[in-house]
């Protein structure tokens, strides 16, 4: 495998990606500030915007509510046994190569993508699902 | 003072003129530079800006429910480049969510976590799990109506677990219901226990890469 000198190829390479990112950072931030809405009121729950990158686990959360049981229990717990199986993915996965392409790992790239399909659907849902149906869910 | 006399100068007492050659000298795979070996370096400058805007942010930021929202309203509207810095640090967070997972995904489609890379995907996976702790509880401290609502579920959805959900969350965030206790409790959480935690998985998980090397099928 081809070899570069970390100093000065990989340094100058790295400075300017940084650079870029920087820039690109001010930018949004300049043009798009951060969101400020009106001031919650403790104990009262009139809106509920989950972050992009949480809103597959609300989706989730919503779409058992209302399509499979009132009970939470396994909704809970469910999310938090894909994550111990994605912890613990290398050693499931205990192919013979250190790394191999995605097209020559065909079964687990498959199930990638149909991991991040539903993880997509489930944010869609939670952005489609009115608000009442999380506020069912708070105690 | 020339750079070389001031390594001369540093050499003369710590000796670090042979480290110093040593790790500019190192080489890199040329693979290495390639477009998709970019994301965890930029997950990690976005937290170097989350980490220096957000110390400006504390400056002026007050972790209590009857202080809290009018504090952000000050940075953004008062504070002389305060919605700047503040728009930074929700730039970078979400910047640093986006990066976390689409390397989480490279290494996940070139099978880079097998042997002998097993401990630093766990590694990496804890570091995915601090950096979404990060995001949730920052977006609580806006104290706003969108935030207090998502923050509600997130807090009372575990709560309502049989045996020791309340218990659990009562212990963790103050209150089985979210008041200015929980805020002071996730405030604490973001500036400083995930700090400290990410700074050492993050020193760890860079080790190991710098020990093992990148993984590689070409």
């Amino acid at each position: 495998m081809k070899e570069i000198p970390f100093f000065p190829y990989q340094v100058v390479r790295e400075l300017a990606l940084a650079s870029f990112v920087l820039g690109v950072l001010l930018i949004l931030a300049a043009l798009f500030p951060a969101p400020l809405g009106e001031e919650a009121v403790p104990g009262e729950v009139t809106a509920i915007e989950p972050q992009w990158y949480l809103s597959p686990l609300f989706g989730f959360l919503a779409f058992w509510w209302a399509n499979v049981s009132e009970n939470l229990s396994i909704a809970i717990a469910l999310p938090v046994v894909v994550l111990v199986i994605i912890l613990l993915l290398p050693f499931i996965d205990t192919g013979e190569e250190e790394a191999a392409p995605p097209m020559k790992r065909r079964a687990w790239s498959f199930a990638g993508v149909v991991f991040i399909l539903v993880l997509l659907y489930l944010a869609y849902y939670a952005y489609t699902a009115n608000f009442a149906s999380y506020a069912e869910l708070l105690p | 003072m020339s750079l070389t006399k001031l390594i001369d100068w540093l050499d003369e007492r710590f000796e670090i003129r042979r480290d110093l050659e040593r790790a500019l000298r190192r080489t890199v795979p040329k693979q290495a530079s390639g477009a998709v070996y970019c994301l965890g370096g930029i997950a990690f400058l976005a937290f170097l800006v989350e980490v220096v805007t957000g110390i400006a942010l504390a400056r002026y930021y007050q972790p209590n429910a009857a202080l809290a929202y009018e504090s952000v309203r000050v940075i953004t509207y008062e504070v002389p480049l305060g919605s700047l810095v503040r728009s930074l640090h929700y730039w970078a967070g979400n910047v640093m969510v986006a990066a976390v997972l689409l390397h989480m995904l490279r290494v996940y489609f070139m099978g880079a976590y097998r042997k002998p890379r097993e401990l630093n995907w766990v590694v990496g996976v804890a570091l995915l799990l601090l950096t979404f702790t990060f995001g949730f509880s920052g977006y609580a401290l806006r104290w706003d109506v969108a935030s207090y609502g998502a923050t509600s579920i997130m807090v009372l959805a575990p709560a309502s677990l049989p045996f020791a959900g309340a218990w659990v969350m009562k212990v963790f965030l103050g209150d089985v219901a979210i008041t200015g206790e929980t805020l002071t409790r996730l405030y604490f959480l973001h500036v400083f226990l995930l700090p400290m935690a990410a700074f050492v998985l993050m020193l760890i998980h860079f080790l190991i890469v710098r020990r093992q090397g990148i993984a590689s099928y070409m």
